[in-house]
């Protein structure tokens, strides 16, 4: 097998169909206010007739600019070449810059495959693979032959020596999945997403679109904003009318976003490893194996909570906190499930243990709202009543709001630490649980103000690959005492191995 | 020659947990009770070198340099020689956040050290924010020595300290003596899994 890697080979021919898509995805945007300057513009003005040839021009015009533009794009398939070393994978790409990048098999943390529809079309698929480095995936090859993909996936899994050997990460593909999603979990998924959230993206994208081709067409988006909003009559029933209307919108809207993030969701388990495919249009498949697992987190918002619905992240060495394409989430639609799932990182949950939970000190809770919402009421409020006097009261209620959720972030609090683990379990009103394996922390941090030393309390800061997890507000001596143990339980594990 | 202190409490109370044995057959895991547990607070810390006070001073005394040129350059520009009272109120500003500055500074440097343990290094720095970071000798991924044209003219230099995972150094070890600095990180990068003795009696003899 080593005979078919070792030599350099190229990717898919696909690739030029990939990259001129990826480039025209990337020009669209530009190619589009083009079209809306030169075409609309003039017309509305009267100038010019002969639209369907200028259009036509137009069209030639910007597909050659995106060849030139994104040229190295394109012609990847001339200047990428991939090889496998005795020890390391290697990429080399680029026409005027040209980049080779070495990764040694140790380091390599996940290889993923993807794949889009024009992949799905032409039975290839996009191969990245990560290592714990950099926030983007080193390694990427926009279009490589399918069971090549896979092949070279298998191969170099095979050859990492801290993987253990390569049948125990494979999975059986016509093995019934773990868990996949029926239609009453797409729609208890769909009515538990966040449609502020949703409702936020659309307008935002709605105003910034607005403003940005106001100009090339011609209309005065601002002006007309305002004459809506001082012209119009402004009753409870046009509010609520309004408010159903962009509720609906959202819904929509959210639910296109679930079923396109986990159309067809499988997840398998060998072994050692997990394996996820999902998507509609842009087909994901990832082998995390539990090995690289640093800890995991699962959420629940608290309509989620009432329907036994809980997402879960099993966070690797590999992947940005930023970049959520890169995150290993999956829905997970029982307690049941859960527990098997979270069983295997983690056998003994730290708050079924039976030990008593710590909590966060009050003052945190007094601080928050002597240092921030105190001040911030008493300038919005001071600043509004200039412009609606006794209305400015209103501010209140956002006062109202804050105290309510700090208390209720104070009072959901929970830190449990056995032997080997530690648990956080917290939120307003949804609840997000931690579990984190001691020895997979990197290094704690003691952090302390001077309000904080004067008091006796400590925040505790305990640093893993890639995330900092804070417990605010611990009693000094609990902070000093975890601070310790935590550390002689990451010394012990090393020096047990 | 750089010293280390290690207190003779935390010695006696790590070699007796390293008497547990060490193979996966027989291995064990008995809970410690609280005060068998090393305190990172029986420390004694090691102080970095008297010259960074001289630096950190020296650093603040020229920002402080470049907002009192900044303010000048903007009355003259925007033409508020006429009023004084801002000018005055200004300048005295500026004076003020510089005696705070040094005041800090000299404070920070005070409150700033490190020491070096078998297992894990511990350093802390800051007054009013104080963080006290404790790093596991094997989790340490690699070491940069830097040193800045202040630094090179007082012979000392920084020790960044890289952890898996991280956008950033983890700690940043100023004020070491260059020399120091250079020992430190082979001896952090290279020597931590070799000094790890299987045996208590070993372990005994290393910690002297």
């Amino acid at each position: 097998m080593q005979q078919q890697w070792d030599k350099p080979r190229r990717p898919s021919p696909v690739i030029f169909l990939t990259g001129f898509v990826e480039a025209a995805k990337e020009s669209v945007g530009y190619i589009f206010l083009a079209i809306v300057s030169t075409y609309f513009r003039k017309n509305s003005e009267g100038r010019d007739n002969n639209l369907i040839e200028k259009f036509s021009w137009l069209m030639v015009g910007s597909f050659a600019a995106v060849i030139i533009l994104k040229f190295q794009k394109i012609f990847a398939w001339f200047f990428t070449l991939y090889w496998v070393e005795s020890d390391k994978v290697v990429l080399k790409k680029g026409l005027l810059v040209k980049r080779q990048v070495e990764l040694p098999f140790e380091k390599i943390q996940t290889i993923q495959l993807h794949q889009t529809m024009l992949h799905r079309l032409t039975n290839t698929c996009a191969l990245t693979m990560d290592t714990a480095g950099s926030a983007k995936a080193e390694f990427v090859i926009e279009a490589l032959n399918m069971d090549d993909a896979r092949s070279l996936q298998q191969w170099v899994r095979s050859l990492q020596k801290d993987v253990p050997k390569q049948e125990n990460l494979v999975v059986d593909p016509v093995a019934k999945p773990l868990l996949s999603l029926g239609v009453k979990d797409f729609i208890k998924l769909c009515i538990s997403e966040n449609h502020l959230k949703s409702l936020a993206l659309i307008a935002t994208f709605i105003f910034s679109k607005a403003y940005d081709y106001s100009d090339q067409l011609g209309f005065d988006f601002k002006g007309f904003l305002t004459n809506q909003s001082t012209g119009s009559a402004v009753s409870i029933w046009s509010i609520s009318m309004l408010l159903s209307f962009a509720l609906f919108i959202a819904i929509i809207f959210s639910s296109i976003r679930v079923i396109l993030r986990f159309y067809d969701y499988r997840l398998r388990q060998s072994n050692l490893a997990f394996e996820m495919s999902w998507g509609l249009f842009t087909r994901h498949r990832k082998t995390t194996p539990f090995s690289k697992v640093e800890f995991i987190t699962w959420w629940s918002s608290w309509i989620r909570r009432k329907m036994d619905l809980y997402l879960l992240r099993l966070h690797s060495l590999a992947e940005s906190e930023t970049v959520q394409a890169m995150h290993i989430q999956m829905p997970v639609t029982s307690k049941a499930m859960l527990a098997h799932i979270t069983n295997i990182y983690m056998p003994a949950m730290p708050s079924e243990s039976g030990i008593e939970p710590t909590g966060i000190q009050k003052a945190i809770f007094f601080r928050k709202i002597i240092i921030i919402a105190f001040p911030i009421t008493i300038v919005a409020a001071s600043v509004a009543w200039f412009y609606v006097q006794w209305h400015a009261l209103w501010v209140l209620l956002w006062l109202f709001y804050f105290i309510l959720s700090e208390y209720s972030f104070y009072r959901n609090y929970r830190i449990w630490i056995t032997e080997d683990a530690l648990q956080i379990s917290r939120g307003i009103w949804g609840r997000e649980q931690v579990v984190i394996y001691l020895p997979k922390i990197v290094s704690v941090t003691l952090r302390t103000t001077p309000f904080q030393r004067k008091n006796g309390y400590a925040n505790l800061e305990l640093h893993l690959p890639g995330k900092i997890w804070v417990i605010p507000y611990l009693k000094k001596e609990q902070a000093d005492y975890w601070a310790d143990y935590i550390t002689l339980k990451i010394e012990y594990d090393e020096l047990k191995n | 020659m750089m010293s280390v202190y290690i207190k003779k409490k935390y010695i006696t109370t790590f070699s007796s947990f390293t008497k547990f044995e060490f193979s996966m057959q027989n291995f064990s895991n008995p809970s410690l009770a609280l005060d068998e547990i090393p305190r990172h607070q029986n420390l004694e810390l090691l102080q970095v070198n008297p010259g960074f006070k001289t630096i950190m001073l020296i650093e603040r005394t020229i920002l402080l340099l470049v907002l009192f040129s900044g303010f000048t350059i903007a009355v003259f520009y925007f033409h508020v020689t006429t009023k004084p009272l801002l000018i005055v109120g200004g300048y005295l500003l500026l004076g003020a956040l510089l005696g705070v500055l040094l005041f800090t500074a000299g404070k920070a440097f005070s409150n700033m050290g490190y020491a070096l343990r078998k297992h894990d290094l511990v350093f802390r720095k800051g007054w009013l924010f104080e963080k006290l970071h404790i790093i596991p000798l094997k989790k340490i991924q690699h070491c940069q020595v830097k040193r800045g044209p202040l630094e090179r003219s007082f012979g000392l230099a920084s020790l960044k300290i890289f952890t898996a995972g991280g956008a950033g150094a983890d700690i940043t070890l100023s004020g070491l003596m260059q020399t120091d600095a250079e020992r430190l990180k082979d001896w952090l990068v290279i020597t931590p899994g070799e000094t790890l003795n299987p045996t208590p009696e070993a372990d005994a003899t290393a910690m002297g």
